[in-house]
């Protein structure tokens, strides 16, 4: 919807947020196309949101990201751009008579280049059986036409090329997208194969937590199931109930290893509307017995120990 | 959507992007590696407080820049600051992935006009604690229903009927925050 050909302040907001309904965002998006004023004002929001983003925990991502990006880059060689086209020269009758003009200004005592004479003469004999050529053939050609036409088929062979190479990129890069897109999907799938593995493996360590807070009349107590494979350090977490999480907080999960080691960080999470939290497939080492599993209330961030209470506890 | 916003004073650290820009338009893995490791650690974390998941951080994390390695012209037509189009750019993906919808914009037609050269790491740093300082002094619910909004991808009918507040103050909320925060950046 938009007011007096714009968008509303509120749905600009939203708009930058990629918020609005689908129907909506396409409207908005057409009005912005053509509206300075709007374009301008939802840049300025993008920029709002961009420094509210720095309010996130700065965190770094782990360093075989950093080569997992790098690598992939490396395979991704850019398209080497073809060199600018070089127009075809048609060189006619102006050299020829450029070479007899020359002469004639060394003859005149000049600063060009001196001739020997029976160069000069050589030359103005060719210069002059050249022209008595063209005078034969002018007739049936003129030489104007033929550098035009040369023009014309360098320009031809250029566009052509041009077009060429602009179907060839975008060819290639719908490409490069598709095979990213491959890649993520077949990460997504192999990952959630291993979340099933895990899930369904006769071995697997199958852990229930609960709740360690009093429990309220009327309000459902936050569980939680997690189910562990040791050997491959793989870990499934679904948790239910669980209460909001405060503003600068996060839930962290605790892996008790069975070996008196200290607690092991198993990823953070926050649930959702309805209290439902998951935490698939975390980086754990492999080979690591636990005795039980724990949820803790961290700030945002996470932390290298768990602060107590424990508030979800299974073993 | 066109490019013809006004954009931000272009300062050193901008131009500084805008020259590994050239490089990553050229084919240079080397300028890529550095605006990676300009950027990453703000990409990562922006994506990690929205998925709360680092394996689908860093899927992003690798997404958006390989993105930057694959269309680096398409920042340079925007003219804005390359880390917050970054962080915005993470956000959208971190969102999309989040409520499981294919890319709901190519990554091209964010705009964004900002005064601040988040490629200085000390401005950066600086930003950063101004921007967590406006946001913990701002009324308790106009925060959590611009987090809601931006970090939980929720739309203004789902805050509403979480929270109960009517729609129209859910929006107002939200619009009030961003522009709060702007005028105190500003000041």
């Amino acid at each position: 919807m938009t007011i007096g050909n714009h968008i509303p302040e509120d749905d600009l907001v939203l708009f930058a947020l990629q918020l609005l309904p689908d129907d909506r965002m396409r409207q908005a998006k057409i009005h912005a196309e053509s509206c300075d004023l709007c374009r301008s004002e939802i840049a300025k929001l993008q920029g709002d949101l961009a420094s509210y983003s720095m309010i996130s925990d700065i965190t770094a991502p782990p360093p075989e990201a950093r080569e997992r990006v790098l690598r992939q880059v490396a395979k991704e060689p850019k398209p080497v751009l073809p060199p600018e086209p070089v127009p075809v020269a048609v060189v006619d009758r102006p050299e020829r008579v450029d070479r007899v003009e020359r002469i004639d200004r060394a003859d005149r005592g000049s600063e060009e280049p001196i001739f020997h004479t029976r160069q000069r003469r050589s030359l103005q004999v060719e210069a002059a059986e050249e022209e008595e050529r063209d005078k034969r053939q002018s007739p049936r050609r003129a030489p104007w036409v033929l550098a035009w036409t040369g023009w014309a088929v360098a320009a031809g062979c250029s566009f052509v090329a041009g077009l060429q190479f602009h179907q060839r990129q975008q060819i290639q890069n719908a490409i490069t997208a598709q095979q990213a897109k491959m890649d993520v999907v077949t990460k997504q799938s192999a990952h959630a194969q291993d979340a099933l593995a895990t899930l369904t493996a006769g071995n697997a360590m199958q852990v229930a937590l609960h709740s360690t807070a009093d429990l309220k009349p009327g309000v459902p107590a936050a569980t939680a199931m997690a189910a562990y494979l040791e050997d491959k350090g793989a870990l499934v977490f679904v948790a239910t109930h669980m209460d909001p999480v405060p503003a600068g907080k996060t839930y962290e999960l605790w892996l008790i290893p069975a070996d008196g080691r200290n607690p092991m960080p198993a990823g953070m999470f926050r649930p959702d509307a309805q209290g439902n939290a998951s935490v698939v497939m975390p980086q754990l080492p492999k080979g690591v017995p636990a005795k039980g599993f724990g949820v803790t209330v961290e700030n945002e961030g996470g932390s290298d120990a768990p602060t107590l209470p424990i508030v979800l506890a299974g073993t | 959507m066109k490019s013809n916003v006004e954009g931000p004073v272009i300062n050193g650290g901008t131009s500084q992007d805008g020259q590994l820009l050239d490089r990553v338009r050229r084919g240079e893995e080397q300028a890529m590696a550095t605006l990676y490791d300009r950027y990453s650690k703000l990409v990562y974390s922006v994506a990690l407080r929205v998925l709360r998941d680092p394996a689908s951080a860093e899927d992003v994390l690798q997404d958006v820049f390989l993105g930057v390695w694959r269309r680096p012209e398409r920042f340079v037509s925007a003219r804005g600051s390359l880390g917050g189009w970054l962080a915005v750019v993470a956000r959208n993906r971190s969102i999309d992935m989040l409520r499981r919808r294919r890319p709901s914009e190519q990554i091209e037609e964010v705009y964004l006009a900002s005064p601040f050269d988040l490629a200085d790491e000390a401005q950066r740093n600086t930003l950063m604690q101004r921007a967590r300082a406006i946001i913990l002094h701002l009324p308790l619910e106009q925060r959590k229903t611009l987090e809601m909004a931006y970090f939980d991808g929720l739309t203004h009918s789902e805050i509403a009927e979480i929270t109960g507040d009517p729609l129209g103050t859910v929006k107002t909320r939200i619009r009030s925050a961003l522009l709060s925060l702007r005028k105190e950046l500003e000041a």
